[in-house]
């Protein structure tokens, strides 16, 4: 019984949410996902983790205003959104959510992934 | 078809036959670092190799977990028959998903090291198998080689050399106005000079790939230097850090073994002089007269 | 000098040789530094300690009716320490983390032993 998985699930059970990730940011490695599409993803997710830390290098160590929270990556029909997780191990994770901007609310459903995030590496 | 990167062939070979045969037990590789593939019903629970830090030394030399209480949740898991796992989440040392998460990259960077290192021969050990923190249920080994392959491209398309499994790198001084995350200065704190890649993840408890990227960024960055034979001599010549005379240079192609590095000081007692400390312990008399000096047989 | 220069290499080559080790020691019975390439432990308590390791772990084997004895580790929640007779005149200190490839150093320790004994001979 993998509580990643059951993570993820909840995740997906969001409304507009396509596919989800965890996304190991040190090695930019793909540890778990749902409803991911093509053979890219793991370049892909690479990429995302690079992003994730070079954001944080450029924003420094104990900045006022807190650390890096979220990287958000908007296209015409997607919303793409990488949460920091809160993790004391190595660099962390991302919450990788790919949204479809063509269904309803995608505010709501952003709020909504905001909510189950905290307990996914719980 | 293309070629797989490493040692991805054999083990991939190797391990789809366990697989298709649902096998639990252990596959054991024999080869450079080599180490041991633990397989429940086809999938891979756990890898145990010289070459990566397993979850108890990435939980403990993090700091993330005591030792005292590991050593709790190992007792209690050894007399309740229960799962470590449980123990250290019940007791809430470490989140369940963050425990799983950490379970399935360990696994990933155990796969990588054997993927980059030899496979001479392996031999499959059916039966049960006792590992402290399995991942239950385990990984599917297509997905652990692809991560390893993967791994390896992104090493191979690196600039620099590669041969970086082998590389020492030494601390330079962190120029002005230079601020240090994501462990930097823990690294700069333990590049010696005499340890690899394996050595620093071992000693952080973190991933070998992991610090072979963050390697790669710190030399970018100037904060390392690759070892060599001249480099080093120059910083022993200068007190201090390196890097405060000319640029160390990076001789292409570290050599493989360390002969020509200069020899790390050593000390040859002037005969007569026996550490006094050992004197109230009792176990050692002193000895009269003449001592032995090395090479002498007594 | 030529058989400093060569223990000296042999150690060196151990530690590249045998993944987890990451120091070495060669030191006198009576617990002085012939060799040393410890990587920043204090080589001086190393001999000492060492020393009188041996000769306890060599009196174990002999009370316990175990002939000679070939090796003495301790393992403690940080790594390994591995020790060696060499000969009756020296002793061979390793130091490994926890990743310490035993199985390989136990293949390794009779060879590695031989040679350093020849070296001081």
């Amino acid at each position: 019984m993998s509580s990643l998985t059951e993570s993820l699930r909840r995740v997906m059970a969001v409304d507009g949410v396509r596919a989800a990730a965890l996304i190991d940011i040190a090695t930019g490695m793909v540890v778990q996902s749902a409803g991911v599409e093509g053979r890219d993803f793991p370049a892909a997710a690479a990429s995302m983790a690079d992003e994730a830390r070079m954001a944080r290098a450029a924003l420094g160590p104990g900045r006022p205003g807190g650390d890096l929270d979220e990287i958000s990556l908007v296209t015409d029909c997607r919303l793409h959104i990488s949460k920091v997780l809160d993790d004391r191990l190595g660099e962390g994770m991302l919450l990788f959510v790919d949204l479809d901007r063509t269904r309803a609310n995608i505010a709501l459903a952003s709020r909504q992934v905001g909510r189950l995030a905290p307990a996914v590496l719980a | 078809m293309e070629s797989e990167e490493g040692s991805v062939g054999p083990l991939r070979e190797a391990l789809m036959v366990c697989a298709a045969a649902g096998m639990s037990g252990t596959l054991r590789v024999t080869g450079d670092p080599g180490g041991a593939i633990h397989l429940t019903d086809g999938r891979v629970a756990a890898i145990e190799t010289p070459g990566a830090p397993g979850p108890e030394v990435l939980l403990l030399r993090s700091h993330r977990v005591t030792e005292a209480g590991w050593d709790d949740a190992f007792a209690a898991a050894a007399t309740s028959g229960g799962r470590m796992r449980a123990e250290l989440v019940r007791r809430a040392m470490v989140g369940s998903g963050e425990l799983e998460g950490l379970l399935r990259t360990a696994l990933a960077d155990a796969m990588f090291v054997l993927a980059s290192g030899t496979v001479e021969e392996y031999r499959a050990e059916p039966g049960p198998v006792e590992c402290a923190l399995p991942l239950e249920p385990g990984a599917e080994p297509d997905g652990l080689l692809a991560e390893a392959s993967r791994r390896i491209r992104v090493l191979a398309a690196l600039p620099g050399r590669n041969d970086r499994g082998r590389l020492r790198v030494v601390a330079m001084p962190v120029p002005p106005g230079v601020r240090l995350g994501e462990g930097q200065d823990e690294i700069l704190a333990l590049a010696d000079g005499r340890r690899s890649p394996r050595d620093l993840a071992f000693a952080l408890g973190r991933g070998v790939y992991a610090t072979m990227l963050l390697l790669v960024r710190m030399q970018q960055a100037g904060l390392l230097v690759p070892v060599s034979a001249r480099a080093f001599a120059a910083a022993a010549r200068t007190p201090g850090r390196t890097g405060s005379g000319g640029e160390p240079q990076d001789v292409g192609g570290l050599p493989q073994r360390q002969r020509d590095l200069p020899a790390p000081s050593r000390r040859l007692r002037a005969p007569g002089r026996l550490p006094e400390r050992l004197m109230p312990l009792g176990l050692l008399r002193p000895r009269t007269g003449r001592d032995v000096s090395p090479g002498e047989t007594s | 000098m030529m058989t400093e220069g060569k223990l000296l290499a042999e150690m060196q080559d151990l530690r590249d040789r045998i993944t987890g080790i990451t120091g070495t020691a060669v030191a006198s019975r009576d617990g002085l530094i012939i060799s040393e390439d410890t990587g920043g432990v204090n080589a001086d308590n190393l001999a000492a300690l060492t020393s009188a390791a041996l000769s306890l772990a060599q009196r174990l084997a002999r009370e316990a009716g175990q002939g000679t004895l070939r090796e003495a580790i301790t393992r403690s929640s940080g790594g390994y320490v591995a020790i060696y007779a060499i000969g009756t005149t020296a002793v061979l200190v390793l130091l490994g983390d926890e990743g310490l490839d035993i199985t390989r150093l136990h293949r390794e320790s009779r060879s590695v032993v031989d040679t350093i004994e020849k070296l001081l001979a």
